[in-house]
């Protein structure tokens, strides 16, 4: 197999997608706006850092993926999807502990979590499995077998690690993707009733911490472990917020340490905190345009392909950031789903890079496959 | 843009047979999807920032305020000499904050060596060890960040343990506390009461008064009916903490307080008795040979209460803490009762009521104190002529009111008590102030039994029967009196006939000696009788102790005129010796006294519960009283 040869450059640059790259600048700008507020509580101020990760992130990530032809993506997807596979294999088997679960792979340089990756690389699989047959708009179960497959595949290996939160997460970006190529309304209601009936053995396979945390959520069950003391304080940092917020640095539920995890996974909470509903209006605004933006791109690219891609990367960003908005707010259960932009860390940063890259990729190619 | 319309004649996206354009549907349903959930998730948010802000603010400020309570120092009390009888000492009470101490990463191992550690730096059981891992590990979420009690009252050596291994025990506080401390241990016990913590029951009938879990209150005398003014008001003061309860300090911090202002606790009032500990001691001493008792010593002039005394006693100091298990059996199984105050129940008074029959004989003019009556040993009662005895078998003959008292001869009575009735009787006891409570205002004292037809009436089927009153006229039968009573009676008559209402509090001060209230002495009544009426009660008492014919004359003291009256009073129907019974069926040995007689200064009463006889009991106990007091207390002043 051969590459798709690139684009000449000037062409390139042309046909660069600022509104995508503004976005995505903007929605940045408040995450590490957002990481200077805290820095003072945290062991180290992590702001440089991130700053540092999206840096590598813009080098190494958004510019390789954008500028291979995304056509690419296709003709070795199931090189990707098959590398995914093999990494969630070996973390399972090399990789290192963390808080009794393991998700990470120690690099040397820098550990990375598979599941992350293996987002993109499904996303990237899929889309090859529809693109390559003939679009229907009403599949059958029968059809969707081999796409049913793919999914189960790495959602039972990230459980395994054990991480409920991302192997849902996979079932609910796939999700998306099969509907978006249209299936039968039965189908739809078939797969419904299999999923309610399948439900009580979920149960049975949780861990004990997982349950817990479901029933703590439900406010079946009192609280062993702390979580939902917290998420109750993380809901009072948002409600405190107020109309304005308490001001840059104010935020007394996060700076006084009650509010877990403020740069990661309830970073959400210390910008409600200290820019009240504006400030949170105006990041769900941002996040609303950069998804819309995404649909865009995939409305006007120029294949089924390049199509489902940009639709599989809108489906990462909005399950995402619904989940773990719907997180701090205590509407879903503590999950570990990050805050695609937000959140520190190298491995969701890095990932986020890589779909942005993709995303952009599809968005020139539009412009520079329409003007060869 | 034209761009699709393009795409599906442009050989470039080769395998793709369809364009987006066929996915009109899915993009309006994946942007209504989206367009659902912000919105959802924005109206949450609405909720949280606008709607319930305020609510949520609160819920914040009351996250990183640390509200404390700085308890008020607890009042003393003094007894007359300013000697401290109940008072405050440091105490360092050990607590830990669950939340801080365990990590629920670490493994079990750790978690148990770090409580091995503390509580063998506490000098702990192994029991108490576990039960304390047991409560850690049993603490709720929602309680995880309060405090719970491990150890108090630690000495300075476990202090300086758990301070030099500070670090290894997060979440492990040493609080300085103040704890209840009575100097004279078993003295007075009953008198000045005790503390102990209020219960959760208690809790939420006390919390309108600020009251607060692990608060102490007053139990017993003292301490417990002079709780509101022992007590003081709690003080409030607030800190910025981090959610691990650090306080911070820094100016930010300082400033979220805004307009906080501490309150400043008030202590409780100091209470001055009118007891004298050294009167305590004496009496306490007097009563070493006899395992249940009580001695009630008054001033005549006054009413004040010189010392009163119950025994046996108990340690307050072991019932302000943590009781030990013996302490607790013992007061729950001892025989004798240590929890009683004796000095305020009645009992059965025997001959030492006989004044009352005979203020009553003289006041009514039924006798003359000339007058007398024959006693051959016994009195034929009624129509069935049934016997009633003389404690002297042999009679007394010829007696008049004053050889009556002091021989204590019982036909006398009987025949004067059957004139009078029992409702004269009555009215005369309730003269001096018996069959009600004396007001002292303590230890839920007794009102005492004073019989008449109407009592006996509704007291059995069979009703009032004439054989009560002889009964009711020597000091048996159904009447009954509490030592303070008797104390106070014979003070009535040693002063000349003027009832007062005992008084134990001098006057009431504040923690830096500030008189707020001095107590007078109150005067229940004013007895209006005439002089030679107690006159020659009082010189029949007279003869009890100093004529040859006196039951107490064997124990008169040599340097000091005492007049007073023995009384043996039978708990069973038959008088028997003491040695051939068991203890419960013994008499009752009382002695009531004054001295000296031309100028009282004490009136005592002397009780021995089941102690056996007035004059061979009670009179040396009271003897010994009246003279180390003279001695002792009033060495300073001319004997007479």
């Amino acid at each position: 197999m051969k590459l798709i040869a690139p684009r000449p450059i000037k062409n390139f640059i042309s046909s660069f997608d600022l509104v995508l790259f503004f976005l995505v600048l903007a929605i940045i700008g408040i995450g590490i706006f957002n990481l200077t507020s805290i820095a003072n509580i945290l062991p180290k101020p992590l702001h440089n850092m991130q700053i540092l990760w999206f840096t590598l992130g813009f080098i190494f990530c958004v510019i390789p993926c954008a500028s291979i032809d995304y056509r690419n993506y296709a003709r070795f997807g199931s090189a990707i999807y098959g590398a995914g596979i093999a990494m969630l294999v070996a973390v399972l088997i090399f990789g290192s502990d963390f808080n009794g679960s393991r998700r990470w792979i120690n690099l040397g340089l820098f550990t990375m979590q598979p599941s992350e990756l293996m987002k993109i690389a499904l996303v990237i699989f899929i889309a090859k499995l529809f693109s390559e047959r003939e679009h229907r708009q009403d599949y059958r179960l029968k059809d969707l077998l081999p796409v049913f497959g793919a999914v189960l595949l790495p959602m039972v290996l990230i459980f395994l690690e054990p991480d409920l939160g991302t192997a849902l997460l996979l079932a609910l970006i796939s999700g998306i993707m099969i509907l978006f190529e249209g299936v039968k309304t039965k189908t739809i209601a078939l797969i419904a009733a299999i999923l309610i009936a399948c439900a009580p053995a979920a149960w049975f396979v949780m861990h004990d911490y997982q349950r817990s945390r479901v029933l703590t959520f439900l406010q079946i069950e009192d609280d062993p472990y702390g979580s939902d003391w917290q998420v109750k304080n993380s809901v009072i940092a948002v409600g405190a917020g107020g109309l304005t917020g308490r001001g840059y640095g104010q935020s007394t539920q996060v700076q006084k340490g009650f509010v877990p995890e403020p740069e990661n996974d309830f970073a959400l909470a210390n910008w409600a905190e200290e820019y009240g509903f504006v400030g949170v209006a105006l990041l769900l605004a941002l996040y609303f345009c950069l998804l819309l933006w995404a649909l865009h791109i995939a409305k006007s690219s120029r294949d089924r392909f390049g199509m489902l891609l940009a639709v599989g990367i809108a489906a990462i960003f909005f399950w995402q950031v619904v989940v773990n908005t719907a997180m701090v707010v205590r509407w879903a259960p503590v999950v570990g789903i990050t805050l695609p932009l937000i959140s520190y860390g190298g491995s969701s940063v890095l990932c986020m890079m890589i779909c942005i890259g993709i995303l952009m990729n599809v968005s020139i190619r539009r412009h520079m496959l329409s003007s060869s | 843009m034209p761009l699709t319309k393009k795409t599906q004649t442009n050989a470039a996206g080769a395998e793709a047979k369809t364009s987006p354009k066929d996915y009109v549907r899915s993009f309006r349903w994946f942007t209504v999807l989206i367009s659902i959930a912000f919105g959802l998730l924005l109206t949450r948010f609405w909720h949280l920032q606008i709607v319930e802000t305020d609510h949520y603010r609160q819920l914040a400020f009351n996250n990183f305020i640390k509200r404390r309570v700085v308890p008020a120092e607890r009042g003393q009390i003094l007894d007359i000499k300013l000697r401290p009888v109940a008072t405050n000492h440091p105490s360092y009470d050990v607590t830990l904050t669950p939340a801080f101490f365990t990590n629920s990463k670490e493994p079990e191992e750790s978690f148990n060596r770090r409580i091995q550690s503390l509580t063998s730096y506490l000098a702990m059981s192994p029991q108490e060890r576990d039960k304390l891992a047991e409560r850690i590990k049993k603490t709720k979420p929602a309680d995880r960040f309060a405090p719970i009690p491990v150890k108090s009252g630690i000495t300075r050596d476990q202090l300086a343990k758990v301070e030099t291994n500070a670090l290894e025990l997060h979440g492990v506080e040493i609080v300085a506390t103040s704890r209840r401390y009575y100097p004279f241990n078993e003295l007075g016990a009953h008198l000045i009461g005790y503390v102990n913590q209020i219960n959760d029951t208690e809790l939420q009938k006390l919390k309108v008064y600020g009251y607060r879990m692990g608060d102490v209150s007053g139990r017993m005398g003292i301490e417990r009916t002079y709780e509101p003014i022992l007590r003081g008001a709690n003080g409030l003061s607030a800190s910025v903490v981090n959610a691990q309860g650090i306080p911070q300090t820094d100016r930010e911090s300082v400033s979220l307080m805004r307009d906080w202002k501490d309150v400043a606790p008030i202590s409780g009032k100091n209470i001055i008795l009118t007891i004298d500990m050294d009167v305590q001691r004496i009496l306490k001493d007097a009563l070493r040979d006899y395992p249940s008792g009580a001695i009630v010593a008054v001033e005549p002039a006054t009413g004040r209460v010189l010392g009163m005394t119950s025994a046996p006693s108990f340690n307050p100091n072991s019932w302000s803490g943590r009781l030990s298990r013996d302490e607790h059996l013992d007061a729950d199984t001892n025989p004798y009762k240590p929890m009683l105050d004796k000095s305020l129940l009645s009992f059965f008074p025997g001959s030492i009521y006989k004044v009352i029959t005979a203020a009553a004989a003289l006041d009514t003019g039924l006798m003359q104190p000339q007058d007398t009556l024959t006693c051959p040993g016994y009195y034929e009662y009624g129509k069935q002529k049934r016997r009633f005895h003389c404690w002297k078998h042999s009679g007394h003959g010829a007696v008049s009111i004053t050889e009556a008292l002091a021989s204590s001869c019982d036909v006398y009575f009987y025949k004067v008590g059957e004139k009078l009735g029992i409702d004269r009787l009555a009215d005369y006891a309730k003269m001096f102030g018996l069959g009600e409570k004396t007001g002292i205002g303590i230890n839920n004292e007794s009102a005492g039994t004073v019989p008449t037809r109407e009592w006996h009436n509704k007291r059995s089927k069979e009703g009032f029967q004439g054989g009560f009153t002889l009964s009711t006229s020597i000091g048996q039968g159904d009447v009954k009196v509490t030592p303070l009573q008797m104390a106070m009676l014979y003070a009535t008559i040693a002063n000349g006939g003027t009832l007062y209402y005992p008084q134990i509090i001098d006057r009431i001060e504040t923690a830096d000696g500030h008189t707020i209230f001095s107590y007078p002495s109150r005067i229940h009544a004013q007895l209006p009788f005439k002089k030679e009426t107690l006159d020659t009660i009082k010189s029949g008492l007279d003869m009890v102790v100093n004529s040859e014919i006196g039951t107490a004359f064997a124990y008169r003291l040599s340097n000091l005129n005492v007049a007073g009256k023995t009384g043996s009073a039978q708990v069973i129907s038959k008088r028997v010796s003491s040695a051939a019974v068991e203890f419960k069926y013994r008499d009752h040995a009382w002695f009531a006294a004054f001295a000296p007689i031309d100028d009282p200064k004490i009136a005592i009463a002397v009780f021995l519960e089941h102690g056996g006889s007035g004059s061979a009991n009670a009179g040396p106990v009271a003897m010994e009283v009246l003279e180390r007091y003279f001695r002792e207390i009033l060495s300073d002043r001319p004997t007479p």
